[in-house]
């Protein structure tokens, strides 16, 4: 996947405001939300298969698919030119999103 | 429009030569340095618009305004700092007149002699110590002939299974790493104690603060006994850094100093216009 050209130059872990920058504010508050859920599914699936309730191939196609889905995402990330803290949002006292 | 009376903190009372030159908040008016019981109070004239009470409660809601002003704070301090012995005071330490600080004063008068006497020839630095994670966890992975093992097992499994596998693997990894790194840390930490007087850990400050990329994983004050042991001090750590540097890639330790007493000399100062202390 080719890169987005100088799609974002944001500061790591704040979302862009500014009006004229609103795509790459768009680009990287989306693929934050998605990163957030893909992060809960994986984690979700690891308590299932840690507590045994899975079978050998059901673990194997949950496995593929959480591999294939953090595939995509990591091209998602070099096509916005984002990196792994530029989706970390900071909620301040709360601290990091992800 | 009145003034004010603003505050920085005290030094011993040494000849009017040896007192720097220095410009107070307003930029023009001289810091001046009255004697009171005995010591040299560093203070300099504000305007009440800008430092009574309610207005200086506004004015420390104002980012620009605190940096520029607490720079200037710390800055006096420091020049303090180059001939004697200096006791801090909060920033924003403010007295209606002459006679309300030296009245605040008189209770403390011995405690401020008393910290002079204990402060003078020794120095407080800020050791910090930084990691940057994903550089100092690929290192430790590949030292680990146990995590190597591991590895080649997984890569024997099927790709589903394998997911599963390594993200408990990186889990584990990330713990152990957590563990070492503290480990490290508590270690120059006990290596610089014998040369202090006083040590206090402090929270470590995170990204948004320390405006590093790199987590900040140790944060301590140290008082040391004398020059010569804050720079022995500063060969320890100048070891931890080759130490790290060659073993544990990602640790970067920062010593800063000498400080004025900051952690060391805290005065809590009553009857002031602002926070005293």
């Amino acid at each position: 996947m080719e890169k987005a050209p100088e799609l974002l130059s944001s500061t790591p872990g704040k979302v862009s405001l500014d009006p004229e920058k609103a795509q790459e504010g768009l680009a990287q508050l989306v693929l934050t939300v998605i990163e957030l859920l893909r992060e809960l599914v994986e984690r979700q699936a690891m308590r299932r298969v840690e507590s045994g309730s899975l079978t050998d191939e059901e673990t194997e196609r949950l496995g593929e698919a959480l591999y294939n889905l953090e595939e995509k995402m990591q091209e998602m990330k070099e096509y916005f030119g984002l990196t792994d803290e530029d989706l970390n949002i900071d909620l301040g006292p709360l601290g990091n999103l992800l | 429009m009145g003034q004010l009376y603003y505050v920085y903190g005290f030094i011993p009372d040494i000849p009017e030569r040896d007192l720097p030159e220095l410009h107070g908040i307003d930029g023009f008016s001289p810091v001046e340095y009255p004697v009171v019981y005995g010591l040299r109070t560093a203070c300099c004239p504000v305007p009440e618009d800008e430092f009574a009470e309610d207005a200086l409660q506004t004015n420390k809601e104002n980012a620009e305004w605190i940096k520029e002003n607490a720079f200037h704070h710390h800055q006096v301090l420091n020049e303090l700092l180059q001939n004697s012995v200096v006791i801090p005071l909060a920033f924003g330490t403010v007295y209606e007149n002459y006679e309300s600080m030296k009245g605040a004063v008189f209770p403390h008068k011995e405690e401020i002699k008393k910290l002079f006497r204990k402060l003078t020839g020794s120095e407080e630095w800020s050791i910090k110590i930084y990691a940057d994670r994903r550089k100092f966890d690929d290192a430790f992975v590949k030292n680990e002939d146990e995590i190597k093992k591991i590895k080649e097992e997984i890569g024997e499994m099927p790709r589903g299974r394998q997911y599963f596998a390594l993200k408990k693997m990186e889990e584990e990894l990330q713990k152990r790493g957590r563990a070492k790194v503290s480990e490290l840390c508590k270690k120059l930490h006990e290596s610089l104690k014998p040369l202090t007087a006083e040590v206090q850990e402090k929270k470590v400050w995170r990204k948004n603060l320390s405006g590093r990329r790199e987590e900040m994983v140790w944060n301590g004050a140290y008082l040391f006994n004398s020059h010569s042991s804050a720079e022995k001090a500063l060969e320890i750590i100048h070891e931890f850094q080759d130490n790290a540097d060659r073993k544990y890639p990602g640790l970067t330790a920062e010593a800063s100093g000498p400080w004025p007493f900051y952690h060391f000399a805290e005065i809590q100062l009553s009857e002031t216009n602002e926070e005293g202390g």
